[in-house]
């Protein structure tokens, strides 16, 4: 088990890396692969969630071998960040995988905790049960719920990253958070309880 | 439970393994040794291309001078359009297919090989020896067929009114393509999916979406067996006595698209008696899709008989699939004097399976769990997905009602089980009950 990732860091690359990266220098591909494969990790991580989890690290590594080639196209001045469009990549790649033909083979994986020593019983239980409900979410919803809260694309990036309508960004967000509080509440009772 | 006061931070995801870039790295300057080197590879054989090509040009423009000194041509010809407003063949070397009325095809033929493009309609191709390459619908789709039968039909959408009979056919016109293969095999592409149609399955293609396989009625599979038989009876290959070629430049016949609440129609026959038809039976078609949580797409063709045929239903569940067949296969719509009518009719779900959720939890979030097992049990009768059956056991097991538990224990996956078996635990339900 790897160790709990940090906060995301909001940071991008800065300019010149990224001219580097784009004119094929492998050190600024390294730098650019350090600065995001977290972000990249858990949003492949988060959607395979219950279904291939362990299928997430060819996964990182296939976004950034697309990421790479597909640099020179990136616009730096463009509307899109560039964490953005890797995270777009990203997504792609994990839902790709999750619509191949043979993607009921590959059954329901246990769920897989990512723990620490210093979360308490109750924290633990909470991030298992919000596990649970993402991970019972269809792949439609569940992509619109990570994307925008661990890691907070705005709507019209959702938009962007998964070729939908930003009304259907919307009402598929509305869904999904319905889904997981019908979840979370049912597993946790005491969560309603508390929140009234 | 507010969203806000939610702490997504507690399902915390793991860092990227070691090395994720060392790998990329690798990878990508691997495959770019490989191009580097197929390039030059390109170069060292460009000479010898020079040579090939000027020896095959030579030999294009002599084999031009002597198929164009042919008295008479055998076959199709090299190019051809079809636009067929009754039933018709088409025969062209090594491929022979029936035309539907209404269809819009082209073809070039280029050595063993046929390029058509299936503009609009419906037709059924028996391919022998040559490869086949269709493209379907305003390039919606493409396949690849040799040695196969097989029926390929392009369903238009809502703005087909606009450009049925237009040269200027766009994808955006295209709703469905639909592929059955009677026999061998055929690949199919689309949004830059392949997959390969095995005899007796049928597959889909909407636009910018991969292929997906469809349910077909009995009838329509008995229809493209008769119809492969009819063709296998006829000579193959464009010879003497085989069907002429008929070009064509008429325009079928138009109809008006109309449009409803629950879908649209075209055809003969009008879009209140197909109404009042679908109004009489929706009732018991309701009852086939129970347990389903989405609206029902129903594609289908009156005959001018009015039994209904070419009947695709949008529903993967094969038992409710086979309802709604066996329902629209009794059903009689009014006759037509000629022509069929496409019909594509939306089916309402039965119930409203967002608001009984959002009415458990709400029980649920009150401990009445009692109401919030009603409520998820009511959910389940029209939305019968995994996360539904997990809530209403979890609400069984709160409720502590083991007969309820029981129930919905026997419909959870065995990992799911695992999973949930303590929410029962907790409230004193054991395994063994929920074995029982």
């Amino acid at each position: 088990m790897h160790a709990l990732a940090a906060t995301p860091a909001a940071t991008e690359l800065d300019e010149l890396a990224l001219r580097r990266a784009q004119r094929g220098e492998e050190r600024a591909w390294r730098d650019l692969i350090l600065l995001y494969q977290d972000r990249v990790y858990a949003l492949v991580w988060r959607l395979l969630a219950g279904r291939a989890q362990h299928r997430a690290p060819d996964l990182a590594q296939e976004t950034f071998v697309r990421v790479v080639r597909a640099l020179p196209k990136f616009d730096p001045i463009g509307s899109a960040k560039l964490s953005t469009w890797i995270l777009t990549i990203a997504t792609r790649v994990a839902l790709n995988e999750l619509r191949r033909p043979d993607a009921d083979a590959l059954g329901i994986e246990p769920l897989a905790h990512a723990e620490s020593a210093d979360q308490s019983v109750e924290r633990k239980r909470l991030g298992g049960a919000i596990e649970a409900g993402i991970a019972a979410l269809d792949d439609e919803h569940r992509a619109v719920l990570v994307l925008r809260e661990y890691h907070e694309l705005d709507y019209a990036e959702i938009a962007t990253a998964l070729s939908i309508e930003l009304g259907t960004v919307k009402s598929r967000l509305s869904r999904a958070r319905a889904a997981l509080r019908a979840h979370l509440v049912t597993a946790l009772p005491e969560l309603g309880d508390r929140h009234g | 439970m507010d969203d806000d006061e939610l702490d997504f931070s507690a399902w915390a995801a793991p860092t990227a393994p070691t090395g994720l870039a060392d790998r990329v790295v690798a990878r990508v300057k691997a495959t770019d040794a490989v191009a580097v080197a197929a390039h030059h590879r390109q170069r060292t054989r460009r000479v010898f291309w020079w040579a090939g090509g000027l020896v095959a040009t030579l030999a294009t423009v002599i084999a031009v001078i002597v198929l164009t000194r042919s008295p008479e041509p055998r076959g199709a010809p090299g190019t051809g359009t079809m636009v067929a407003t009754v039933p018709q063949q088409l025969s062209l070397p090594g491929v022979l297919s029936n035309v539907d009325p209404g269809a819009n095809v082209s073809w070039q033929i280029a050595g063993n090989t046929i390029h058509v493009q299936q503009h609009s309609g419906a037709i059924t191709w028996r391919v022998d020896k040559p490869h086949l390459f269709l493209d379907v619908g305003a390039a919606v789709a493409s396949i690849e067929a040799s040695n196969a039968t097989l029926r390929v039909e392009t369903r238009m959408n809502l703005t087909d009114a606009r450009v049925i009979g237009a040269a200027a056919l766009t994808s955006a016109a295209v709703a469905l393509v639909t592929v059955s293969v009677y026999e061998g095999q055929a690949k199919l592409s689309g949004a830059g999916q392949t997959v390969v149609v095995q005899p007796g399955t049928t597959y889909g293609v909407v636009p910018g979406k991969a292929p997906e396989a469809l349910m077909l009625s009995d009838k329509y599979v008995d229809e493209v067996v008769e119809q492969a038989h009819d063709l296998e009876a006829q000579t193959v290959g464009g010879g003497p006595g085989s069907a002429a070629v008929t070009d064509k430049t008429a325009k079928p016949v138009q109809y008006a698209v109309e449009t409803s609440a629950h879908g649209y129609k075209f055809g003969p026959v009008s879009g209140d008696a197909i109404e009042a038809t679908m109004k009489a039976i929706e009732p018991s078609l309701i009852k086939c899709i129970k347990k389903r949580s989405d609206a029902q797409i129903l594609h289908f063709d009156i005959d001018p008989d009015g039994t209904v045929a070419h009947l695709y239903a949008t529903i993967d569940d094969p038992v409710s699939n086979a309802c709604v067949v066996n329902l629209l296969r009794h059903t009689r719509f009014p006759k037509a004097a000629s022509d069929g009518t496409s019909v594509s009719y939306s089916l309402a779900p039965p119930c409203d399976a967002d608001k009984l959720l959002e009415a458990g939890t709400q029980a649920v979030a009150r401990g009445v769990y009692a109401a919030g097992l009603k409520s998820f049990e009511a959910a389940l009768d029209c939305k019968y997905d995994d996360h539904t059956i997990q809530l209403t056991f979890m609400t069984a097991c709160s409720a502590g009602n083991v007969a309820a538990a029981r129930r919905h224990w026997k419909t959870l996956a065995t990992e799911t089980k695992s999973r949930l078996l303590q929410m029962c635990l907790r409230n004193h339900i054991t395994e063994q009950q929920l074995d029982e």
